[in-house]
C-alpha cells in the first residue's frame, strides 16, 4: 500500500485507538498486592474489594466510572509487595496498596508519588504512615493510639488497675507501640503498668514470657498484646493454663474467625477484649455485606473484607464526584467534604484528617464464647496523636 | 532461684523441640549430604494428616498421634523416592535446590488443595494443662515433650547400634560406597534414614500442633530454620551434634528473652545470631564434628 493511502488508514486507527483509550480512562484501576498466602492471609481485604467492585460496576450507569481490581499475591512479603506496586503503576493503576505495614507501604508511597498515584491501605493503622508527609497516602482505618485508648478505657472500667504489655518489633508501631499507648491511656485513666516483655511473631511457646509475668512482684489484671494469629490464640491458651484469670486485651489482630478455634476452650475467652474496625455478628451492615458477597461467590472472611469494601466504595464514589479518573483529581475527591457511604460506617470521610477517617472504635468481648459488643465510642485519653 | 529453674525448664522444652527436628535433618544429611529443607513440609504433611483425620471423624488423640507419625514417615519416603533419588549422584547444590523446590511445591499444593488460612486442630488441647510441682509450673506438654524426645533419641541410638539396618546406616555415614560393596542395598539404607527422619518429623508435628492448636501451609518452615541452625552449631552430619545444638539454641533463645532488657527486644535475633557466629568462628565445623578428611563423616 502506498504511503499516501496509508496515512488516512493510520489516522482512522488513531481515532479508534484514541476512542479506546478514552473508554479505558473511565475505569479506575486499583492494584492490590495482598497476602493470599503466608502468615498474614487471615488479614487479606481483597475479596471484599472484588465484591464491592462487582456491586459498583453492576449498579453503575452508562456514564459512571467502572472499577477494576488488579490482585496479586504478595506472599506476606513486604519486598514483593513493593515490586508488585511498581507493576501496578506500570499497568496504569490510579490507586495501589500492599501489605499494610510501613516496610511495604513507605516505599510504595514514595514510588507512587512520582506517578501522582494514591496509596490507600484499607487496614493500615500505623502512625508512621500518618507522619510520612508525602500527601498521597490514605489509611482506611483509624490510627493505633485510638485503638489502644479504646481497650484501655474498657479494661479500666472493668476494674483492671495493673497492666503488663507484650511488644514485638516485627510489624512496626502496630506491634511495638500500640501496647505502649494502651499503657499510656491506662495510666492516664488511673491504672499502672507493672511490666513489659517482648516477643517475636511466629512464637509457638510463650512459657518464658509467662514465667516472667508470674515472677513480677505485682500481679497484672490486664495483659495487652497487639499481635497476629495463631500467636495470640496460643498466648490466651497458655496464660489460662498457667492460672491467669485476668483480662487479655488486644487490637484488630484478634479479629479473625480463627481466634475461637485456636484458643479452643470457650471459657478461656471470657475475659478477652479487642478493639477493631466494625461489629460483626449483630446483623448490621457489615454482616449484610459479607452475606451478600458470600452469596455472590466471593470468599470473604471478616472485618478486613469489610474495610476492603469501604475502600472501593469510597474510590468509586470519589471518581463519580470528580467526574474523572485522573489520579490527583480522584485523591482530591476522596478527601472532599461529606465523605462517602461505607460498609464499616454510615459515612467515611477523609475531609477532616486527610489521611485517615474519623470513626468510632468498637471494643468486642465474649459472652458464652460468642463475640459481643462492649462499647463503640471515640475513647478518652487518646495518646500520641496531636 | 525458683525463677531461674522455671526458665531452665522452659529452655529444656524449647531445646528438645529443636533437637527433635534437627535430628531428622542430621540423619538425612549424614548419609546423603542433603540439606533437606523439605523437612518442614514433612512436618506440615504430618500436621495436615491430623486435620484430615479429625475431618473424617477420628477425634481421639490416641489415634490421631500415630496417624501423624505414620504420615510423616510415609511422606518422607515418598519425597526420597520421587524427588531425591533421581538426584542422588548429582552435586550437593542440586540436592539443596531440589529440597527447596519440593518445599515450595508442597506448600503451594497445601494452599491450593486445602486453604492458605489457618485450620484448627484442637485434638491435643488437653496437653496445655499445667502441672504444679512445688513452685514450678510445668505444662503437661513440656513434660511429655522432654520424655518423648529422650525416648526417641534413646530408641534411635538403640536402632543405630543394635540393628543390622542401623549398623548399615552408621556405616553409610562414614563410607557409603564400601557399604554397598559389602552387599547392603543403598536404596534400603537411604529409604530407612528418610523414614526415621519422617517419623521424628511426625512426632515434632504433634508437639507443635499441641502448642499452636492450628495449622497452615507454612507451618513447618520456621521450626526447620531453627533446626538447621541447631545442626550448624552442633556440626552438620553429627547426630549428637544436632541434639546438642538444639539444646544450646533452646537455652540461648530463652536466655535472651529473659535477660535482654525490654527496650532492646528488637535486637534479639541480632544478638542470637552474633553469638552463633562467634561459636562458629571458634568451631567452624560445629561443636561435635572432628576435623576430618573430606568425604569422611562422623556420627
Amino acid at each position: 500500500m502506498e504511503l499516501k493511502k496509508l496515512v488516512p488508514v493510520m489516522a482512522l486507527g488513531l481515532v479508534i485507538g484514541g476512542g479506546g483509550t478514552a473508554f479505558a480512562a473511565d475505569t479506575v484501576k486499583i492494584g492490590i498486592a495482598v497476602a493470599l498466602t503466608g502468615p498474614l492471609t487471615p488479614y487479606a481485604e481483597s475479596e471484599g474489594m472484588r465484591c464491592m467492585a462487582d456491586k459498583v460496576n453492576k449498579a453503575a450507569g452508562a456514564d459512571d466510572p467502572k472499577v477494576e481490581i488488579l490482585v496479586e499475591d504478595n506472599r506476606s512479603d513486604a519486598q514483593l509487595s513493593v515490586s508488585l506496586g511498581q507493576k501496578f503503576l506500570d499497568a496504569g493503576a490510579q490507586v495501589i496498596t500492599g501489605l499494610p505495614f510501613p516496610d511495604a507501604l513507605i516505599p510504595m508511597t514514595t514510588m507512587a508519588q512520582s506517578y501522582n498515584v494514591t496509596v490507600y491501605s484499607a487496614p493500615n493503622t500505623q502512625v508512621e504512615m500518618q507522619e510520612l508527609g508525602t500527601g498521597n497516602f490514605i489509611a482506611g482505618a483509624v490510627p493505633d493510639p485510638i485503638n489502644a485508648a479504646a481497650t484501655a478505657a474498657v479494661a479500666y472500667a472493668k476494674g483492671a488497675r495493673k497492666a503488663v504489655l507484650l511488644t514485638s518489633e516485627d510489624s512496626g508501631s502496630w506491634s511495638a507501640k500500640l501496647p505502649e499507648w494502651f499503657g499510656d491511656a491506662f495510666t492516664k485513666a488511673g491504672g499502672q503498668v507493672v511490666g513489659k516483655f517482648s516477643y517475636n511473631f511466629g512464637i509457638s511457646d510463650w512459657s518464658p514470657q509467662i514465667a516472667s509475668i508470674k515472677a513480677l512482684g505485682e500481679k497484672p489484671d490486664v495483659i495487652h498484646v497487639s499481635g497476629i494469629l495463631p500467636d495470640i490464640g496460643i498466648l490466651i491458651r497458655q496464660l489460662r493454663a498457667n492460672g491467669y484469670d485476668g483480662w487479655i486485651a488486644g487490637s484488630d489482630g484478634f479479629d479473625d474467625p480463627s481466634l475461637e478455634a485456636t484458643v479452643g476452650k470457650q471459657a478461656d475467652l471470657d475475659k478477652v477484649i479487642f478493639a477493631t474496625h466494625g461489629v460483626i455478628g449483630n446483623g448490621g451492615a457489615i454482616d449484610q455485606f459479607l452475606k451478600e458477597c458470600k452469596d455472590a461467590g466471593f470468599k470473604v472472611n471478616g472485618i478486613f473484607d469489610a474495610l476492603g469494601g469501604d475502600m472501593v466504595a469510597v474510590i468509586a464514589g470519589a471518581a463519580k464526584k470528580a467526574g474523572s479518573v485522573d489520579p490527583a483529581k480522584l485523591r482530591d475527591a476522596i478527601r472532599a467534604e461529606g465523605g462517602y457511604k461505607g460498609v464499616t460506617a454510615e459515612t467515611i470521610s477523609f475531609a477532616e484528617k486527610q489521611s485517615y477517617p474519623i470513626k468510632t472504635v468498637p471494643v468486642i468481648g465474649f459472652a458464652d464464647g460468642k463475640r459481643a459488643l462492649i462499647t463503640e465510642v471515640m475513647p478518652p485519653n487518646i495518646p500520641y496523636l496531636k | 532461684m525458683d525463677y531461674a529453674i522455671q526458665q531452665g525448664l522452659n529452655a529444656l522444652a524449647f531445646g528438645s523441640e529443636y533437637a527433635l527436628i534437627a535430628l531428622g535433618l542430621a540423619l538425612v544429611y549424614s548419609i546423603m549430604n542433603l540439606m533437606n529443607f523439605a523437612h518442614g513440609e514433612i512436618i506440615a504433611c504430618a500436621g495436615y494428616s491430623m486435620y484430615l483425620a479429625i475431618l473424617i471423624g477420628i477425634g481421639s488423640p490416641w489415634l490421631v498421634a500415630p496417624i501423624a507419625i505414620a504420615a510423616g514417615a510415609l511422606v518422607a519416603v515418598l519425597f526420597e523416592r520421587i524427588a531425591f533419588r533421581p538426584v542422588r549422584h548429582a552435586p550437593t547444590t542440586t540436592g539443596l535446590l531440589t529440597a527447596l523446590g519440593v518445599s515450595i511445591v508442597v506448600q503451594n499444593l497445601l494452599t491450593l488443595l486445602i486453604s492458605p488460612r489457618p485450620r484448627a486442630v484442637p485434638v491435643f488441647s488437653e496437653l496445655s494443662r499445667t502441672i504444679f510441682i512445688g513452685p514450678y509450673a510445668i505444662s503437661l506438654l513440656q513434660l511429655l515433650e522432654l520424655a518423648v524426645v529422650a525416648l526417641a533419641i534413646g530408641g534411635l541410638v538403640l536402632f543405630l547400634k543394635h540393628s543390622t539396618l542401623g549398623l548399615a546406616i552408621r556405616a553409610a555415614t562414614r563410607e557409603f560406597s564400601t557399604v554397598r560393596l559389602m552387599g547392603i542395598r543403598a536404596n534400603r539404607v537411604i529409604a530407612t534414614a528418610f523414614a526415621l527422619s519422617g517419623l521424628l518429623a511426625g512426632i515434632a508435628a504433634i508437639f507443635i500442633i499441641a502448642r499452636r492448636g492450628s495449622i497452615d501451609p507454612t507451618f513447618g518452615f520456621q521450626p526447620v530454620i531453627k533446626a538447621f541452625i541447631a545442626c550448624v552449631i552442633g556440626g552438620f552430619g553429627s547426630l549428637g551434634g544436632a541434639v546438642l545444638g538444639g539444646m544450646l539454641l533452646g537455652f540461648l533463645d530463652v536466655a535472651i528473652i529473659v535477660l535482654l532488657p525490654q527496650e532492646y527486644g528488637g535486637l534479639r535475633d541480632a544478638i542470637a545470631y552474633s553469638i552463633i557466629a562467634g561459636l562458629l568462628v571458634w568451631r567452624p565445623e560445629g561443636l561435635l564434628t572432628r576435623r576430618i578428611e573430606l568425604g569422611d563423616k562422623e556420627i
